[in-house]
């Protein structure tokens, strides 16, 4: 048989135009007996490092190269032949996708001069476009390119392939191209045409049925099979072998991309290695002034030496680097990952996590065995991340560094979606269908038909055959690329040499083309850099204690192992503490009673889908209140699980487990870890389900064992969380958790001051601070600044400062305004309205603004007198002369006339209505009277009430959460003038009522009253709509004056 | 003046509302207020006997018809009797109806919008005597000033509930702090500045109706009265030097259902005997089905008369540039419809039998307004619409593809022998005669429609036979069976 390389196949991340994942592709042309394969995407190398992949896997020969289409000139073909063409091939790309649009790539025929040496030029041409290419075109590819330069004989059953062949051969003679036989391939089989058919309508943005000639005429661009071809090209003696030998120049594999370390790491003169291992005993001297302990020496020794022998000192430094710039910026961060909570990191900064104080040993450190990257993530404080990343761009400059790309992939409802429309199904339909979709991610086939039962498709239909058959093939497609949210790539050489560079939607940014699991595949680092709301407030409030007069503090100087947090932490008293204060948190967190460190890290890893799918929450618990046995199969079993009594927590448990349980090798673990997350994408995990079962049978686990283990790795798959992360986020929690136990006005104020960010509403905060004893004072424009600020405390509240609220809790109050008002009211207190809108140049909107929010209290406590003062206030500046003395001499008079001031609920009102919260009173008291004759239970007495009663209680809404883990089930919090009332809502409930679940603001529920020890929650069954209820008392109170 | 507000609503009985209206009327009795349209004008126009001056005031829920009554209500016998006249006229309609009578359009407005409880009742009037309406609007809430949304929400937040407490107040404080809307709503309600509202009047359209006293059945007699009526429908537009580019006819039958048709001329015309017959043709086909007491002939669509043929039709270019032609297309759509008389098309499709398409030559450039048959209400379903739209219009240039001139409305089966397998063919046998094949050209595979139904699979070759005719073939791939599509000359 003819030895035959394709040179000329897009994958699916050509978007909307290929129908095929590369690894299809790859393993189409290992069937078929091809010689290479190249992977040619339409301007890009996104889709060549999964094609590298799996070409790796099969041995198969792959090519690297891109569809180019310059401006001026035919289209073509450019492969790699060696390490240096591929940088240009990737400068060149860079260039064009430089000057475009997003997703788009300028090139004109003068850019093939400046980059085509080493690439093979492959031009092609498609019989159905108007224009063959002319010989004098063809001409100047020979003359660029010289003998590297080819013509691609590609025929798809046209209406003439014979006549299209002689003129190619024609073209080819003339113009000294040599012809190459190659598929134009967009698919991999011809099954999947009618899929790239929807491609082009979702492109197009029409129903297939209008796309016309738009669409291929046939199903031929699929990979055929050499005999086929052999028939195809009978004309064209010598098509099919030329392409082979043009395969035969390209000799550059993706693996020779090797990642090179920045230099300028170390001073000049040391090696990194040598400059590491000074920073890290440096730092340990710096951490341990009493002198190193012997455990951390010892493990500073050996992960130093792992580190040099692995060649990985160049990350740490790279890492080092950004921490210590952060820290130099007064810019808080922490590092988490595999290699981030070592003693080395600990010695660097990078983590506060005390290898001597914490009880644990931290397996995979570094892997050797799987020759992995190390794995730190450092968190910055989200306000002030840009700052490091923009250090980063300027120390190396944009040749060198980038953000990592993330691949959009179709998910189950956006594929639905489109397809539909692709299909022509009815826009309501359509809507229909996609609410029935959750993103789900078991039993595909089944769930789709379900899906469209309900969503109202027949499914005996022809169409609705087909619309499951095609939505659930174009899931996991790629669909566009992004920025990943703080991967950062840097690079010795131009990173542009190594991968394609396009500018992100984000100004100042640049993103690579390729994926962390692209740059995990070639072994590139990367680290993250990432945006943490809680590291914002905790350097706030570092910043507010210190300037209440209190000490400063830094993440590893906060007292540890204080009895009185964990106390707080065991009564759920959590609200605004770091990943411990949602509410599915707050109720583990009394049947935990977390009593130290290590205690923490399981809290945050345990409320987790992983954990929680894999039902794995309750038997801890149960082991933990020695309710049931903690018991180990095997010893190799405890080994891995005694930490947390024999239930699997971490991510590296699961896979650990496989290791020692089920017999796999590590390598075969990451894979299986690898599977799992790339599951929802492939499938393809049976085949481990059966080496686990049977593995841990060998070893003589029981069945049941073993399937709950499978289970629980299933479930880790897609969220597990590493111990790793776990232990950097706990010292968080931790840290959190002791300045809400000891300075709770400062913490407030910190939290508030970092919004958005958390789980609570301002309202809530405050709430939550009063009950805690902290004095809270309105906004006022005589006192607030921006942010909230501490003021000497009062004489009840002793020495605990009280907190001034502060502008920005204003709806719509712009931060520039806010400023000058802080620094207009430096010359002296404002005098009047008048004052304050000159002194601060506030126009008539700001003025009315800060009147309606109460803020404005310079003429008079009345709000409405404010707003009456502030309406005169128009922008006419030319008579501020006038308006300093004094205002109208009917003013008075006419103050005097205005209609009754606000009824207490009505400034209730109107403070929600500018700040979301009020410090008078809460709405629903002012119901409690109507809601008594209702029988209606206050938020503190369900507190009294027994599982099981019948109770009826209201509030208003807080929060409605739908965890995708919960089966439809909605969770809601009410609130009411005595605290919060949490309830549970099931689908059906839900449903029912969904007309006043979604939209009203003040519910009355009767339902059965569920308690788990403190914690109590409200099956609802009944819901009413009390918002009207409330309005009409405002109305009522005001006529009856 | 005095000023006449009528807040009128369709009672919710599914009775309707008018004694005698027709269809349209009826499909209106299920909502609650007066719908915007014809109903209106239709009611506008009936009042008229009240008043020379009426007009509807504001739009949407809070619509209200307003009369002038002073010059009228002495000829009725003063208001009393005036508004129980108009109470006779609202219930033989079967409305339902708040009325206010004052000195000002912003009272009288006021009253009867925010005058007393909301509960509906069939009548309810109040007459605010001369001079008195500043009393009257004290004790009304702010809304009744007809101001904006934003003015009245922050005379609400002020704590301005009523109009009462706003009139002592100076102007200057007032002026200073809202939209001037405000003093002019106030002034104009008081009678201070006069307030103006737009009068309905009928719209100008060219038309010409006949109305027989009792009824008739016989074409002869509807034919008649067209041909009584075409010379003053089209005598405007002669003066203007303009042509009927489409004609609506009307036909009111005994039970009050219309019955129009429309006619449409490639080249506008002032010929009124063309025009005729062309109404002839079409009352052939749609005859009289029931007698008919009135008819009414209306101009839809009217061009200049010189450049007509650009302007209609620039892109049709008919074959024969000659009235001949443009008056047999316009018979034969006239006597057959529309739909009927089409050209061909290129259209985007690879199936070869879907690649054109009959697009009727006389389309009227908008597709809404009057359509054939009885009057009924046909939302036209928004995808059907753009479906219509696009592909059909963007032509292929169908010369890049040798497709033949041709096609055979099926394609027909054949006898294919000495076939390489999957190969060319060699030599067919069609209706009963054998075909040699000299040479073919092809394959050219086409695989489409999968969407549609079964995916059609085809292999076509081109072939030139023995006899010197070139012959479209193919074969089907499923079944390997073969067909001739088409003949290339």
């Amino acid at each position: 048989m003819l030895r035959y390389a394709e040179l000329h196949c897009l994958s699916n991340f050509t978007f909307l135009r290929a129908a095929s994942h590369p690894d299809e592709l790859v393993a189409r042309a290992v069937e078929l007996g091809y010689s290479a394969l190249a992977v040619t995407d339409r301007h890009s190398l996104a889709g060549v490092v999964e094609a590298h992949a799996a070409a790796k896997e099969a041995d198969l020969k792959l090519l690297i190269g891109a569809e180019v289409h310059p401006s001026d000139a035919p289209s073509t073909v450019l492969l790699a032949t060696d390490r240096a063409a591929y940088g240009r091939l990737a400068r060149l790309l860079t260039l064009g996708k430089s000057r475009a649009p997003k997703g788009e790539c300028h090139l004109t025929f003068a850019d093939l001069a400046t980059y085509g040496e080493g690439l093979l030029a492959c031009v092609f041409a498609d019989p159905a476009a108007s224009t063959p290419p002319t010989v004098s075109q063809l001409s100047a590819y020979r003359e660029l390119f010289g003998d590297r330069a080819y013509l691609l004989a590609e025929a798809h059953c046209g209406p003439d392939d014979r006549a299209w062949f002689a003129e190619l051969q024609t073209l080819s003679r003339r113009a000294k191209l040599p012809l190459a036989a190659a598929g134009g391939v967009y698919y991999h089989t011809p099954q999947r045409r009618p899929l790239q058919d929807v491609l082009t309508a979702i492109r197009l943005g029409r129903p297939v049925a209008e796309c016309g000639k738009e669409l291929f005429a046939n199903a031929e661009r699929h990979l055929h099979a050499i005999d086929e071809l052999e028939l195809l090209y009978e004309s064209l003696p010598g098509a099919i072998a030329r392409s082979a030998e043009v395969a035969d120049r390209c000799r550059f594999c993706l693996d020779e991309l090797r990642y090179e370390y920045p230099e300028e790491l170390a001073p000049v003169g040391v090696t990194p290695a040598e400059y590491l291992r000074k920073l890290a005993w440096d730092g340990a001297a710096e951490r341990y002034p009493q002198g190193v302990p012997v455990k951390v020496r010892d493990l500073v020794t050996r992960e130093l030496g792992l580190i040099e022998e692995l060649h990985y000192e160049a990350y740490f430094l790279t890492v080092w680097d950004l921490v210590r710039f952060a820290r130099s910026q007064d810019i808080l961060c922490q590092g988490r990952g595999s290699a981030a909570n070592s003693a080395v990191c600990y010695c660097l900064g990078v983590t506060a996590v005390d290898p001597d104080r914490t009880d644990v040993l931290f397996e995979r450190f570094i892997s050797k065995e799987r020759d992995e990257a190390p794995d730190i993530d450092i968190d910055f404080e989200h306000e002030r991340r840009e700052e490091v990343l923009q250090y980063v761009y300027d120390k190396y400059g944009r040749e060198r560094a980038a953000m990592t790309g993330v691949t959009i992939r179709y998910r189950t409802r956006s594929a639905s979606r489109e397809v539909g429309k692709a299909l022509g199904l009815l826009e309501e339909q359509i809507d229909a269908l996609a609410k029935t979709f959750v993103d789900h991610h078991r039993n595909p086939e089944t769930k789709w038909q379900e899906c469209c039962q309900d969503g109202g498709l027949d499914l005996d239909n022809r169409q609705t055959a087909q619309f499951i058959l095609l939505a659930s093939e174009l899931v996991g497609f790629p669909r566009h690329l992004s920025q990943h949210v703080g991967g950062m790539v840097v690079s010795r050489g131009p990173l542009c040499e190594m991968v394609p560079i396009e500018n992100a939607a984000m100004p100042g940014r640049t993103v690579i083309e390729w994926n962390k699991d692209d740059l995990d595949v070639l072994g590139l680092l990367k680290v993250d850099c990432l945006a943490l709301g809680m590291l914002t407030a905790i350097r706030k409030c570092f910043t507010l204690i210190e300037g209440a007069g209190g000490p400063k503090l830094t993440l590893a100087d906060v007292p540890a192992e204080d009895p009185a947090v964990y106390e707080m932490v065991s009564r759920a008293d959590t609200m605004g503490v770091f990943q411990i204060e949602s509410r599915a948190q707050m109720s583990m967190l009394p049947r935990l009673r977390p009593a130290k460190f290590y205690d923490l890290v399981i809290e945050v890893a345990i409320v987790r889908p992983g954990p929680i799918q894999g039902n794995m929450v309750h038997p801890y618990l149960r082991r933990r209140a020695g309710e049931e046995p903690v018991e180990y199969p095997t010893e190799e079993v405890c080994q891995v699980l005694y930490k947390t009594l024999g239930v699997p927590i971490f991510q590296e448990q699961a896979m650990k487990l496989a290791i020692v349980a089920a017999g796999f090798s590590p390598g075969e673990a990451d894979q299986l870890r690898r599977a799992m997350a790339a599951w929802r994408r492939k499938g393809g995990i049976d085949a481990f389900r059966d080496k686990l079962l049977d593995g841990m049978r060998a070893n003589g686990i029981s069945d049941e064992f073993a399937e709950r283990l499978y289970q629980q790795i299933c479930g880790f798959g897609e969220y597990g969380f590493p111990e790793s992360h776990a232990a950097s986020f706990a010292l968080l929690v931790y840290v959190s958790a002791w300045l809400k136990c000891h300075y709770p006005a400062a913490f407030c104020a910190a939290l508030i001051n970092s919004q958005p960010m958390g789980f609570y509403a301002p309202g809530q905060l405050v709430r939550d601070a009063r009950e805690h004893g902290v004095a809270i004072r309105a906004i006022d424009v005589s006192h607030s600044d921006w942010d909230l600020t501490l003021e000497p405390g009062d004489e009840i509240h002793g020495e605990t400062p009280a907190v001034r609220l502060g502008l920005r809790l204003l709806q719509g109050m712009p931060e520039a305004a806010a400023r000058r008002i802080v620094e207009a009211r430096r010359a002296g207190p404002f005098l009047s309205t008048t004052d304050l809108a000159r002194r601060a140049d506030l126009g008539q909107p700001l003025l009315l603004l800060l009147a309606r929010a109460d803020a404005l209290r310079l003429a008079s406590e009345n709000r409405r007198a404010a707003l009456w003062s502030a309406l005169a206030e128009r922008r006419d500046r030319n008579r501020p002369l006038f308006a300093e003395l004094g205002v109208g001499d009917d003013e008075p008079a006419v103050a005097a006339s205005l209609p009754p001031t606000l009824t207490p609920l009505e400034e209730v009102l109107a403070d929600y209505r500018s700040a979301g919260f009020s410090l008078r009173a809460h709405p629903v008291s002012f119901l409690r009277e109507q809601l008594r004759r209702r029988q209606s239970l206050s938020a503190g007495e369900l507190a009294e009430h027994k599982h099981g009663e019948l109770v009826r209680t209201a509030g208003l809404v807080l929060l409605r959460q739908r965890p995708s883990t919960a089966k439809g089930i909605t969770f809601v919090t009410l609130e009411d003038e005595t605290g919060v009332i949490n309830l549970v809502l099931h689908a059906a409930v839900w449903q029912r009522y969904r007309e006043v679940a979604r939209a009203a603001k003040v519910w009355l529920v009767d339902g059965r009253l569920e308690r788990q020890g403190p914690i109590v929650h409200v099956v609802a069954a009944r819901l009413v709509d009390l918002t009207s209820n409330l309005r009409d008392i405002a109305q009522r109170s005001r006529d009856f004056q | 003046m005095r000023i006449l507000c009528l807040r009128l609503r369709l009672r919710h009985d599914g009775e309707p509302p008018g004694r005698e209206r027709t269809a349209s009327l009826h499909h209106a009795a299920a909502r609650a207020t007066v719908p915007d349209g014809a109903l209106r004008a239709r009611l506008a126009d009936d009042v008229e006997e009240f008043s020379p001056l009426i007009g509807w005031v504001g739009a949407g829920e809070s619509a209200s018809l307003c009369l002038d009554v002073g010059p009228t209500a002495h000829g009725f016998g003063g208001e009393a009797a005036l508004v129980e006249r108009l109470r006779a006229w609202t219930e033989q309609r079967r409305l339902l109806a708040t009325v206010a009578l004052a000195d000002t359009l912003g009272a009288a407005w006021a009253v009867a919008h925010c005058g007393e409880s909301e509960e509906p009742a069939t009548w309810r009037c109040r007459v605010i005597p001369p001079g008195r309406q500043a009393a009257a609007l004290a004790t009304l809430p702010v809304a009744a000033l007809r101001l904006s949304f934003g003015t009245t929400a922050l005379l609400q937040e002020l704590g301005f509930s009523h109009i009462g407490p706003l009139l002592p107040l100076p102007r200057e404080a007032l002026a200073e702090r809202f939209p001037p809307e405000l003093l002019l709503r106030i002034d104009q309600a008081l009678g201070k500045v006069p307030e103006l509202f737009a009068a309905h009047r009928p719209l100008p359209v060219w038309e010409a109706k006949l109305a027989w006293e009792g009824s008739i059945a016989s074409a002869e007699s509807l034919v008649a009265a067209w041909q009584h009526l075409l010379p003053q429908l089209l005598e405007p537009l002669r003066q203007r030097g303009r042509g009927v580019a489409r004609l609506l006819a009307e036909q009111t039958g005994e039970s009050h259902t219309l019955r129009r048709f429309v006619v449409g001329l490639l080249r506008p015309t002032l010929d009124a005997d063309h025009l005729l017959g062309l109404l002839q043709l079409r009352l052939e086909t749609e005859r009289l089905r029931e007698p008919i007491v009135g008819t009414r002939l209306a101009v839809l669509e009217e061009s200049p008369l010189a450049v007509q043929q650009q302007v209609l039709f620039a892109d049709l270019a008919p074959p024969v540039e000659s009235q001949a032609w443009a008056t047999l297309v316009e018979r034969l759509s006239g006597r057959l419809g529309h739909e009927a008389v089409v050209r061909v098309r290129p259209r985007a499709d690879h199936q070869p039998e879907r690649a054109w398409q009959g697009v009727p030559w006389l389309q009227p450039r908008e597709t809404n307004g009057a359509t054939n048959g009885p009057v009924k209400a046909s939302p036209l379903r928004k995808r059907s619409a753009s479906r219509q739209g696009a592909p059909a219009a963007d032509a292929v240039p169908s010369h890049a593809l040798p497709r033949p001139t041709l096609l055979l409305p099926r394609p027909q089966p054949i006898r294919v022998f000495a076939v390489a397998p999957q190969g060319h063919p060699h030599r067919f046998e069609s209706g009963g005669r054998e075909q040699q094949v000299v040479e073919s050209w092809g394959p050219e595979r086409l695989e489409t429609g999968w969407w549609r139904g079964p995916s059609l699979r085809r292999d076509y070759f081109r072939a030139l036979l023995d006899d010197g005719r070139r012959c479209w073939l193919f074969r089907e791939l499923r079944s390997g069976r073969w067909f001739l599509h088409g003949w290339f000359d």
